[in-house]
């Protein structure tokens, strides 16, 4: 179940837009913001308010990388496995991380802090390889680079958990 | 028209026809997976590929994706072509299971095919396959993912062609996956083409699932018989039973496709070896006899009635489910002997209703489904297309993607896979709304038509006095108006007496305002047009002649292919006149309640078994060829006696107009006509055409019926707070081979009763509710369903089998509010 | 009865002893291979030696778990020239495909081995067991505890 004031501000975005489809995608974010991800019951109630089929909205959702249909950690680490990072050594890097923290591919760090998935290309081709975490880019990537990223954010994490 | 050379072979195309067509135009099939004809071309699995030698394209491209031109040089065979194909076709079988030995699909399918005419054979990527969760789909397909090559034939037939949103493509890349949101039945009646037009065994048939290999059928060409519309089909036989069935192409009726009532409703035809439902042996008075004997039992019992009571006392029914043989062969038997009949109808009113239809309609005005998908403005008036014919549905919709409007007149809550204006109209109003609309189509320069257009007017008069069309029947008119090649759409289920007849002269008053119009109708029943055309106008219905039974007039009934237990609806009042009668024979293939009461019975053969004509309801002659010769089913563990025999026990009965033949003692002057020489007596189309050719419309060549402005037998009063109860069809659970066919069980909903909101604010009553309707024979419990889109004073209730609507003891029903309780 | 027409047998009577001289040579064969050593073989008690491609009597196969390989395909019953084999499928509750019978007339069957080729699986095979005898023609319909089993009954 979602919330009322959110189920009444997402109607309200709908309501703006020409047809209500082409909401779709904020709408899902605007979720995903609130509980993290999209779980069965949110894209029902989502495909509901969109007039849509929770299949079409589905197809959707699983299109687009930025959309998690199963639960994720705190930070996402999208890492670009698109052409030109791959070039500079992106498979290393992704090797790295993932035995950093322990995890493979599309899985989530024990302390639920960090998820790894590979996307595809983020546009930041000049700073290959690079990758995204929670909406922000890291470009020009090493293993020193990652450890120092990753250390800040395990630290803004305890920071932010003591509160 | 552009002249083009494929493999050293000229062609001239017509303009717009893709290379893959051309090329198939001259016997070369170029391998495909993604391209359908139906479904046009998106090139998305690269097979087509053939080498452009000379012309505006050069090199490798895709044959499906480029429109023939002149001057093309085109080879298939070239060596770069070939390569490309096989290379494509590797990498299409990376992730493909190799499961063909327990594939349903094995023997007909296309990536087998391919895969063999590409050349590859050894498969070179070591890596793991990919694999997928299957989904459970519903008891009709059965879901294999594993076996995908993500050709999007599905999607593109389920969300573009059906118009059914709940099967699509999820996820990207190589994770692409085809399915539901989540494990559960396909919404549209048309899943089942979902086995037809998968390349590969992701959709495989359920019903048949295990059952059979593809080299081991009987096959042939046939037709469903279950709906008015006559679609092409291919019958399946395996071990004396029908396994599957498939559709068969065919441009003008059905196109590709099929409905899953018709794909999936042929197991009654079985007698099924779990159930032993079909009934395979005559009996005399419930016991088993020979076949001989029971013919003969029946001929000398309706010999002597006619000998002490005079001819008229034996009376021959049929249904709307007789071929045209039975139907011609009862017309014949009835002329010769004196008897009384044929008795075609069941209901009075939808007799007149069938008859009018048949005789309005012409070869000027019919359209076929083929045209209706081409018309640019579609009104369905009195008739529910996805319930009473499903894939005249699927044709609407054609026409609505091609941006068609589509307008609905009816007390029903149509749903149609596509947009559509619905007007929630009494079926008294219906000809008014029609009427009105046409008139405000037409608009001022109607003045100009004549004697015609004043006729419509004054009929229309009294009607439109009190008559306020809502706006938005103005914009409908707007877009009429606009329209060239508008179809009407008209039903016979619920619409007044005199609908169908106008519904044909709005047709030929819109053609006088310069559009080709065209008219399709929907009928009751397969033989309904046949029923139509052979029907005599001194010949009571079976209302009446349970009267005449009563009275004692009719003291000997013959019932072929008929079941008035089904259809009559008054059951009480049946089984008392039945019992009245000095005897009754009933030829038939169900295991009705009329064949178990039957003084003798006779088992008639099924449209697999002897084939059959019909005409379908645009009046086209088609015929079903045999498939098998039917007889008793090999039950699991048995294999059938190896002897060189035509006869198979249960398998020597004769199609019910052999056997009236032989019981009215006319086999000398019948001659044993094979379906496709068949000529009906005194059909004027027919005659002009000496033998009906198969596919085509005799029957309207020389028809053109003139209109008799004013007839109308329909009684409009309708007493304040009372309900008029509407028996309509839906496209499972209320006809008899869904009641027969197990196949089909699995699919029939719970039957519902709609209301429109405003009468369940009225009565109480709210969605789910259960409620009882105080009927003249009982009480009838049913769900109610509340719509928006239902007329305001109509109950509308299913002839479901699961619910005892022969409780209503009339055709026509009405019922005050306080006889409608919530329980 | 002319003269003429009368053969006289005896005409060669001078050339009496000439008999002799085979028999001699007969016995001279006898006598060589009476002290070889002899080319029968003492059926039953003794067998001959089956060539590696024998073609004898069907043996379904079964895989490690010992469960029948066969899945029921069909083609060994498609292929097969005599029609000796019949075959109905069935679902398990997996969804998997098992034979629900699997019939072979041996009585039918030419041992041609096509069934054996045919077979994707390796499910079916012909052993190189080729004495098999019963009180019925029936009891040659082979179904799938005898065809699992091939040979126990008669090779024990």
């Amino acid at each position: 179940m979602l919330p009322d004031q959110l189920r009444s501000k997402l109607r309200e975005m709908i309501a703006g837009a020409e047809s209500p489809r082409e909401k779709a995608i904020d709408v899902m974010y605007a979720i995903q913001e609130l509980q993290g991800w999209m779980n069965d019951e949110a894209m029902v109630e989502a495909a509901q308010l969109l007039a849509m089929s929770p299949l079409e909205l589905e197809e959707l959702a699983t299109f687009y990388d930025y959309i998690y249909r199963s639960p994720v950690g705190k930070f996402v680490i999208k890492v670009c496995d698109s052409t030109v990072c791959w070039l500079e050594g992106q498979l290393r890097l992704t090797d790295y991380i993932s035995s950093r923290l322990g995890i493979g591919l599309g899985q989530t760090s024990a302390d639920g802090l960090f998820t790894l998935l590979p996307v595809c290309c983020i546009g930041y081709c000049d700073r290959a390889p690079a990758m995204v975490i929670n909406k922000r880019v890291y470009g020009n990537l090493t293993p020193e680079k990652i450890d120092r990223i990753l250390a800040q954010l395990a630290q803004k994490a305890d920071f932010s958990g003591s509160e | 028209m552009p002249r083009l050379i494929i493999d050293e072979r000229e062609i001239e195309v017509p303009e717009g026809t893709k290379v893959i067509d051309a090329a198939e135009m001259l016997g070369i099939v170029i391998p495909r997976f993604c391209y359908h004809e139906a479904l046009g071309s998106v090139g998305a699995c690269r097979m087509c590929a053939v080498k452009f030698i000379q012309g505006p394209f050069k090199g490798v491209q895709m044959s499906c994706m480029i429109e023939a031109q002149d001057g093309m040089v085109v080879s298939t065979t070239d060596q770069e072509a070939v390569e490309f194909r096989k290379r494509v076709i590797e990498l299409l079988m990376k992730n493909h299971p190799l499961d063909c030995p327990v594939c349903d699909e094995g023997g007909q399918c296309l990536l087998q095919d391919e895969t063999i005419s590409g050349g590859h054979a050894m498969r070179r990527f070591p890596g793991p396959k990919r694999t997928y969760r299957d989904q459970y789909l519903g008891p009709f397909i059965k879901h294999e993912m594993n076996r995908c090559i993500h050709c999007y034939r599905c999607s593109r037939f389920y969300q573009e062609f059906a118009g059914y949103r709940d099967l699509g493509p999820m996820q990207i890349g190589d994770r692409l996956y085809f399915g539901r949101f989540s494990d559960g039945c396909l919404e549209s009646p048309f899943s089942g083409n979902l086995v037809d037009i998968c390349p590969t065994g992701v959709y495989t048939d359920k019903t048949a699932r295990f059952k059979l290999r593809r080299w081991d059928l009987q096959r042939a060409p046939g037709l469903c018989n279950q709906c008015s519309l006559g679609c092409n089909t291919v019958a399946n036989a395996h071990y004396r039973g029908v396994m599957r069935m498939e559709a068969r192409f065919n441009r003008d009726v059905n196109g590709y496709f099929l409905c899953d009532a018709g794909r999936f409703g042929f197991s009654y035809a079985n007698g099924d070896p779990g159930l032993w439902r079909r009934p395979l042996f005559p009996k005399i008075a419930g016991e088993v006899a020979g076949a001989a004997d029971a013919l003969s039992a029946a001929r000398k019992a309706l010999d002597d009635i006619a000998a002490k009571n005079g001819p008229g006392a034996v009376a021959v029914v049929g249904s709307q489910r007789n071929s045209l043989e039975t139907q011609s062969m009862m017309n014949l038997v009835c002329e010769t002997r004196g008897w009384l009949g044929p008795v075609f109808f069941f209901d009075p009113a939808m007799r007149l209703k069938t008859l009018s239809a048949v005789h309005e309609l012409d070869g000027e005005i019919a359209v076929s489904m083929k045209q209706i998908e081409n018309a640019d403005f579609i009104l369905v008036v009195g008739a529910d297309p996805l319930n009473e014919a499903p894939m005249s549905a699927m044709a609407i919709r054609q026409a609505a993607r091609k941006k068609a409007p589509v307008v609905t007149i009816d007390p029903r809550p149509v749903s149609l896979p596509c947009d559509s204006q619905h007007f929630a109209v009494l079926p008294k109003d219906i000809e008014s709304y029609l009427g009105a609309l046409i008139l405000k189509a037409m608009g001022k320069d109607a003045a100009s038509l004549g004697s015609e257009s004043e006729n419509f007017r004054a009929y229309l008069g009294s009607q439109l006095e009190n008559f306020n069309p809502p706006e938005s029947l103005d914009q409908c008119a707007r877009l009429l108006a606009a329209s060239s090649k508008p179809v009407i759409i008209c039903g016979t289920d619920v619409t007044m007496e005199t609908t169908p007849a106008f519904a044909a002269d709005c047709v030929r008053l819109l053609n006088l305002c310069e559009k080709q119009a065209g008219l399709f109708n929907l009928l009751p029943g397969a033989g309904s047009f046949g029923a139509g055309l052979l029907s005599r106008t001194e010949v009571p219905t079976f209302a009446d002649l349970v009267e005449y039974i009563e009275n004692g007039r009719v003291r000997g009934l013959v019932f072929a292919e008929s079941d008035p237990f089904h259809c009559y609806p008054d059951r009480a009042r049946l089984e008392s006149a039945l019992s009245k009668l000095d005897f009754f024979l009933a030829l038939d293939y169900f295991p009705s309640e009329t064949a178990r009461r039957a003084s003798v019975f006779y088992p008639a053969s099924t449209i697999f078994e002897t084939g059959a004509t019909f005409l379908n309801q645009e009046g086209r002659a088609q015929f079903a060829s045999p498939v098998h010769c039917g007889g008793e089913p090999i039950r699991p563990g048995e294999h059938p006696p190896r002897v060189y025999s035509g006869l198979v026990p249960g398998g020597d009965h004769l199609p019910a107009w052999k056997a009236l033949a032989s019981i009215a003692g006319m086999e000398e002057t019948c001659p044993d006509i094979a379906p496709e020489k068949f000529v009906p007596p005194s059909i004027p189309g027919f005659e002009a055409l000496g033998y009906p050719v198969d596919g085509q419309r005799p029957a309207l060549a020389k028809s053109g019926f003139k209109t008799q402005w004013g007839l109308n037998t329909f009684d409009k009063s309708q007493a304040p707070l009372t309900f008029e109860l509407l028996m309509v069809e839906w496209i499972f659970g209320t006809s008899e081979f869904s009641a027969w066919s197990d196949s089909l069980a699995p699919a029939v909903l719970p039957p519902l009763m709609s209301i429109s909101a405003k009468d369940a604010v009225r009565l109480g009553l709210a969605d789910k509710d259960k409620v009882s309707v105080e009927l003249a024979g009982g009480e009838l419990e049913i769900v109610v369903s509340v719509s928006d889109r239902t007329a305001e004073s109509v109950l509308i209730v299913p002839r479901h089998n699961g619910l005892e609507w022969q409780k209503s003891h009339d055709f026509r029903v009405f019922v005050s509010s306080e006889k409608i309780r919530k329980i | 009865m002319e003269k003429s027409d009368i053969i006289n047998v005896s005409k060669n009577r001078g050339e009496k002893g000439n008999y002799v001289k085979p028999i001699l040579k007969g016995l001279q064969f006898t006598m060589g291979n009476f002290f070889k050593k002899p080319v029968t073989i003492q059926y039953p008690d003794q067998k001959t030696v089956r060539s590696q491609r024998w073609r004898g009597l069907h043996k379904l196969n079964v895989d490690e778990k010992g469960e029948l390989k066969c899945v029921a395909c069909g083609l060994c019953a498609a292929v097969c020239p005599s029609q000796a084999i019949t075959i109905l499928a069935r679902e398990d509750e997996g969804g998997t495909r098992h034979p629900e019978k699997f019939e072979v007339n041996e009585l039918r069957c030419i041992f041609c081995g096509f069934c054996q080729d045919a077979c994707p699986k390796s499910a079916i095979s012909l052993t190189k067991i080729y004495e098999y005898v019963n009180y019925n023609r029936e009891d040659f319909v082979f179904d799938i505890s005898i065809l699992k089993t091939t040979g126990e009954k008669w090779n024990s």
